[in-house]
């Protein structure tokens, strides 16, 4: 092992030994990469801005915090519960009964929020309370939660991919159109589960509630101008008519309009949407800056390379490689949300992906499925903590339980994306980007 | 010293945190002035793209103070979690002070960068030509103020621990 690849392993051991011992994510990253900067490649300090001002000096991420705003003062002011409420109304009557709505309003919240954690605190607060008045099985309920929540990511307009598709110089359209099939193939997927485990064990829910014409038309009367925007946002930039940012724009403005009209918007609650997207966007923003310099950092020694080399000729193939990442992502997704393994691994996955000739649109949708399946799965998964936050009188193994059998079909969507990549590239390709 | 801090605290969430929330409704005006002008007007301004990226710049690095003091940033807690308080609060003034030091590393960093733009005169390449030295210095105060609120940490987290210490 040369002088190099030690210093390389002392920097990632180096890594490690700061993320376990607390410190934020973001700085972790950036002592490691300064030290690299300073003692193995030998460039000035200033790289360190240098590295922030070009990586965060985009147009494109613009449609974040944008995106995030529109989802802070939509969910703020409640519009997420007469959502799910409308919805409740239209599909509550079917086998699940209201579960199947948390996972009809995941797929619309999803448009909304883009965000696990969101989602996660939101169903948590708003569908639990009445699921639990109206006696269905706890474990099933926050089960039903916590799986529903990783539509979010997947259905535009997707944080997640926005981020992953600037930082990486990809078509944000095309990202956010392949996410599309994929999240309504797990909507149905979930579905389907729920019927199954409602089959096999009618007690976990009681008879659902059939509401009548007149309630589902009042409901949707109310909610109608609210998913009018966010189809108007994705129908601007799937038609091409508008760009990403553009429409994040749009959709923020029209957001806070309508909230306005409706009375529903406070300076309070303005002010705060406002502070929750500075913190979102600051957050998640620098540590990709400082992903942005450790990624500098190694490729500058030629270890990035070297590594993408060694793996590939290991001549293993491009599945086993490929399981090797969900092996990693399903350990990190004990300790790190996706945003964070997404700025944690890909200066060194992304090269190995390039160089085994994928598709980086489809790997960007595989990546938001394997990244998210790992934050419900036991035992630590972060969104089960989430969930267990919000939910403190249940003990986490509650949530557990429910959740397990909701990992099949995130599994058997995995396995379609594989075999099926056109699953996740068709749409791309019919809109011509 | 109580009434500093407070003070301190005070300009660190206006600058850091209000600030940043007016910054990101000039950036949402900003878009949809060119939204208007470009599609309704027919006469793009072609301002949003440049501006919109130095606004995000802004956004993320001056907003890094509040994110802090809001307890925002991600980090990992697992293992700590399981070590009695005192070690719990030695190691986080330890990594605090590591923090400390990299945030200032990050103002020299800026300043530096800052410095070269003044001295080759970089300007944008679009058609505004803004001198990028100008924009630049949303770095200089982003990592500033993260020094400042680090520092206030570092105190508040050697005060607990000696707290700790005396309490044993």
């Amino acid at each position: 092992m040369g002088p190099d690849i030690l210093f390389a392993v002392g920097l990632i051991a180096g890594l490690l030994f700061l993320l376990v011992m607390g410190l934020e994510i973001g700085w972790s990253i950036g002592i490691v990469s300064l030290v690299g900067l300073v003692f193995f490649i030998e460039q000035p300090i200033n790289q360190i801005a240098y590295t922030s001002w070009n990586a965060l000096n985009s147009f494109t991420l613009t449609a974040m915090p944008l995106f995030i705003l529109m989802g802070s003062v939509l969910g703020n002011t409640g519009v997420n519960e007469k959502l799910f409420n409308a919805i409740d109304k239209w599909v509550g009557h079917l086998p699940g009964g209201l579960a199947v709505s948390v996972i009809f309003g995941n797929a619309v919240f999803g448009a909304m929020s883009g965000s696990t954690i969101a989602a996660t605190a939101t169903f948590g607060k708003i569908a639990f309370p009445v699921m639990e008045s109206r006696k269905y099985n706890p474990s099933f309920s926050l089960g039903t939660i916590a799986s529903g929540t990783v539509l979010a990511p997947l259905i535009p307009p997707s944080i997640l991919l926005i981020l992953y598709g600037a930082w990486q110089g990809l078509s944000i359209v095309d990202l956010l159109a392949a996410g599309l099939i994929p999240g309504l193939m797990l909507t149905a997927l979930f579905l389907l589960t729920i019927t199954v485990i409602v089959k096999i064990n009618p007690d976990l829910v009681p008879v659902p509630v059939k509401y009548s014409w007149g309630e589902r038309k009042k409901a949707v009367l109310e909610a109608l101008p609210f998913v009018a925007v966010i189809l108007g946002v994705l129908g601007s930039i799937f038609g091409g008519i508008m760009t990403p940012t553009e429409a994040a724009g749009l959709g923020a403005f029209l957001s806070i309009i309508l909230t306005l009209f409706y009375r529903k918007l406070t300076f309070r609650i303005f002010s705060d949407s406002l502070m929750d997207t500075v913190r979102i966007t600051s957050f998640s923003l620098f540590i990709m800056a400082m992903s942005t310099l450790i990624s500098h950092v190694f490729n500058s020694a030629g270890l990035i390379p070297l590594l993408k080399d060694y793996v590939l000729d290991l001549y293993i193939g491009k599945y086993t490689i490929l399981l090797g990442f969900f092996i990693m992502y399903f350990i990190m997704g004990m300790f790190f949300d996706s945003w964070s393994m997404l700025f944690l691994t890909f200066p060194f996955v992304m090269p190995i992906v390039m160089g085994l000739g994928i598709n980086p649109i489809w790997w960007g949708v595989v990546y938001v499925m394997a990244a998210e399946q790992s934050t419900i799965t036991p035992p630590f998964g972060l969104t089960l903590f989430v969930l267990k936050g919000v939910v403190p009188q249940y003990s986490l193994s509650t949530i557990v339980k429910g959740a397990l059998p909701f990992l099949i079909p995130i599994y058997i969507n995995i396995i379609l994306l594989i075999l099926f990549p056109q699953l996740a590239t068709w749409l791309p390709g019919m809109l011509g980007n | 010293m109580r009434v500093f801090t407070q003070v301190l605290e005070r300009i660190i969430t206006l600058i850091s945190g209000g600030l940043q929330g007016i910054v990101i409704c000039l950036l949402m005006g900003l878009i949809l002035v060119e939204v208007t002008s470009r599609y309704l007007l027919q006469t793009p301004l072609s301002v949003a793209e440049e501006y919109g990226g130095y606004m995000l710049v802004a956004i993320t690095y001056i907003g890094l103070a509040y994110t802090w003091k809001h307890r925002t940033h991600v980090r990992v807690t697992f293992l700590i979690d399981k070590f009695p308080l005192r070690i719990r609060l030695g190691i986080r003034v330890i990594t605090l002070c590591l923090a400390l030091v990299f945030s200032g590393y990050m103002c020299v960093a800026a300043w530096e960068l800052v410095q070269e733009s003044f001295l080759f005169g970089d300007r944008s390449g679009s058609w505004l030509r803004t001198p990028l030295a100008w924009p630049q210095m949303t770095l200089i105060i982003g990592a500033a103020m993260l020094f400042l609120q680090l520092s206030l940490e570092v105190i508040q987290a050697i005060t607990r621990f000696i707290l700790v210490e005396e309490e044993v």
